[in-house]
């Protein structure tokens, strides 16, 4: 044996100790007490809902360009939705056909896309949500008759309801008063400015139009016999039949919720007031207002119980809430001291008025909430706009914005307006909801 | 020299300790350098909550005024050059107020908040939350500036839809690198709600993303930390 012989009972506690060591050794991780932090992150930002609108690769060109270009439109003005630039896209389209590949549209942001194909008897649109993968949450498919555009305002309505629960605003009408040099013309148009046409039918001055709730007629003010007499006309034009005539103003036309009245100003005593006549032969079935003043511009609340309208009583023009049945009318609108024009919004269960003010030296839209008497700014230095309309369900309010033409815009003053229509108009008024 | 077999055992016992010991601070040694660059298993996350808010101001020691020492007097119109004429002593501008001045009222110029009792005021008793989280020092303050910088990019990227009516909350996890990249992202729990996972997914994909091109370095008090997962609780609806 020499000086360091190793006995084996040596090597089983060297053995016992590197043992030891090795349990030992990763418990000293383990145990750190600062690990695993949970750290809280409240309250995420809301923002529009981001959508892809692919133009489809298959079927005719022409007319998938055309889908993708109302359904752009129709969902970009909708208020709800941001429609992503398709330069962005990641999709292999053609290789997706109806179908999505959700992690390439995720990557460009979208939570929403739409799809569709063409074919020669009928058109299939559906909508993916990303998040719920490759089945379509909404499937539809339409016949091809009438027009593209007709079908791609039904659906993109089908797509608002779906997110919102609201019906759509897409395939109603406007209706507004064009200004040319000697004489005004009624037109009616699509809600996006499409196969805008003529409804009066005459040279002289024609203003003021008004639908009917069912969308069949525009009442108007007409000058074609000197006089400012009420005239009724089928929506989509013709001989239009003389409503009320009555010696001095017969002007401001609006039709109640049941069709079954219509509002407006007379001034056959003298001073413009407010009177409720019968749509169906212009009697005169009660009159609203009786002050020295000057009243004018009727309004229907969406229930019919109270009639908004423009008095100067005290002092400027401003607007005023009357019960249609008559009785005492009370000033709403509190800013300025030039309010005009006003107009109901039809979604339920607000309280809301637009109107024109005038700030400074132009003119803007405003929507007061009667309920909070808290107005929104609609526009705010862009032009001089006046003669706000409501869209059907009031999630839009389309105006007339001075030497440029007509606009909408979101009600709830978001977002920008877009020109729907280029030239001279006023006297705004947008037309029910289309069939479903 | 030949040793007995009693003495041989010390020896051996000695030698193993030794031995032991070695092996022992290396062993550990290297499991440190280890942990701080292999992934984590997410099962060892220990969940402690950790309320992040607004950054406490850091509290500053009295400081002792020192006041400069007054610069000595130097006699004007002393010059190398001798033909130098010595400078006109500024006149002081001593404009009086004409009689037809008015004094200016300086009330108008104050701002309603601010901390001086107004004249005629009653004394004030309000001295802030006894707990201190109105002067900052509250537990809700004492969130780490590193995290509450990771919590704020959060808030840049996660976007929910106005439209998407979401509910409950998801929890996901980072797996950060000591030089602030983020090796890996995971969801411990999702909400059930698939547009609020997705959109929790999205938003640390993207802070992942931005993480990882412009790094963070994790700072040395807190790179205990980062051994395990750091999750962080989504809560749309707070």
């Amino acid at each position: 044996m020499g000086m360091f012989s190793i006995q084996p009972k040596s090597v089983i506690a060297l053995v016992i100790a590197v043992a030891c060591a090795g349990v030992l050794a990763p418990g000293a991780r383990a145990d750190d007490p600062t690990s695993g932090v949970v750290i809280e992150v409240n309250g995420a930002k809301h923002t529009l809902y981001p959508i892809a609108v692919p133009t489809s690769p298959d079927g005719d060109a022409a007319v998938a360009k055309e889908i993708a270009q109302v359904e752009t439109f129709d969902l970009g003005v909708a208020g709800v939705f941001k429609v992503l630039d398709p330069q962005g896209f990641l999709a292999d389209l053609k290789a997706e056909g109806l179908t999505i590949d959700p992690p390439k549209w995720k990557d460009v942001g979208a939570f929403g896309v739409i799809k569709y194909k063409v074919t020669a008897s009928d058109i299939e649109l559906r909508l993916y949500e990303v998040s719920k993968g490759t089945t379509a949450v909404l499937t539809k498919t339409y016949p091809r008759k009438g027009d593209t555009r007709s079908i791609v305002h039904r659906w993109c309505n089908e797509v608002v309801k779906y997110y919102t629960g609201e019906a759509g605003f897409f395939g109603s009408k406007i209706a507004f008063t064009a200004k040319g040099k000697s004489s005004s013309a009624i037109y009616a148009m699509d809600f996006d400015g499409a196969n805008a046409y003529k409804v009066s039918n005459n040279t002289s001055q024609n203003i003021l139009p008004a639908w009917s709730p069912s969308g069949g007629q525009i009442a108007y003010t007409s000058f074609m016999r000197n006089n400012p007499d009420l005239y009724v006309a089928a929506a989509g034009g013709g001989r239009p039949k003389k409503l009320s005539g009555q010696h001095g103003m017969n002007t401001g036309a609006a039709w109640s919720p049941d069709g079954s009245k219509i509002a407006l100003t007379l001034s056959k005593d003298g001073n413009p007031e407010i009177y409720v006549i019968s749509a169906s032969d212009g009697s005169i079935l009660k009159r609203i207002t009786n002050d020295k003043a000057i009243d004018t511009s009727p309004a229907w609340s969406p229930d019919g119980s109270q009639l908004a309208f423009v008095s100067d009583r005290n002092g400027g023009p401003q607007i005023f809430v009357v019960s249609s049945s008559g009785g005492g009318a009370k000033q709403v609108s509190l800013n300025g001291s030039y309010n005009t024009t006003p107009t109901w919004s039809p979604k339920p269960g607000k309280h809301l008025i637009a109107y024109t003010t005038r700030d400074g030296g132009t003119y803007d839209i405003v929507a007061l909430d009667l309920d909070a008497k808290a107005p929104i700014r609609i526009t705010q230095n862009e032009g001089s706009n006046e003669e706000p309309a409501f869209s059907p369900g009031g999630r839009a309010i389309a105006f007339a914005r001075a030497g440029q033409g007509v606009f909408i815009a979101n009600a709830d003053g978001t977002g920008k307006a877009v020109k729907v229509w280029s030239g001279s108009a006023t006297g705004i008024d947008w037309g029910p909801a289309p069939a479903p | 020299m030949s040793l007995n077999n009693s003495q041989l055992h010390g020896f051996a016992f000695a030698g193993t300790i030794v031995l032991a010991g070695a092996l022992f601070g290396t062993t550990v040694y290297l499991t440190e350098a280890e942990g701080a660059t292999h992934e984590p298993q997410l099962k060892e996350m220990v969940t402690i909550e950790a309320q992040l808010a607004r950054k406490s101001e850091k509290k500053k020691q009295p400081q002792k005024i020192e006041k400069a020492p007054e610069p000595p007097d130097k006699p004007e119109g002393v010059s190398r050059d001798a033909d130098r004429k010595p400078l006109d002593k500024k006149r002081e501008d001593k404009k009086h107020p004409k009689p037809d001045d008015k004094p200016i009222d300086i009330s108008k110029f104050k701002h309603a908040s601010d901390d001086d009792p107004q004249p005629g005021a009653k004394p004030t008793t309000d001295i802030g939350q006894f707990d201190g989280s109105e002067k900052g020092f509250a537990p809700i303050n004492a969130g780490n500036p590193y995290w509450q910088n990771l919590v704020a990019d959060f808030h840049q990227v996660w976007e929910i839809p106005t439209i998407s009516k979401v509910k409950g909350a998801a929890v996901g996890c980072f797996h950060i690198e000591p030089d602030g990249k983020i090796a890996g992202a995971k969801f411990d729990a999702r909400s059930g709600d698939e547009t609020l996972d997705d959109s929790v997914e999205r938003a640390m994909k993207a802070t992942q993303k931005a993480r990882n091109d412009k790094p963070q370095p994790v700072p040395t008090e807190q790179l205990g930390v980062i051994k395990k997962w750091v999750c962080f609780r989504f809560n749309p609806n707070q």
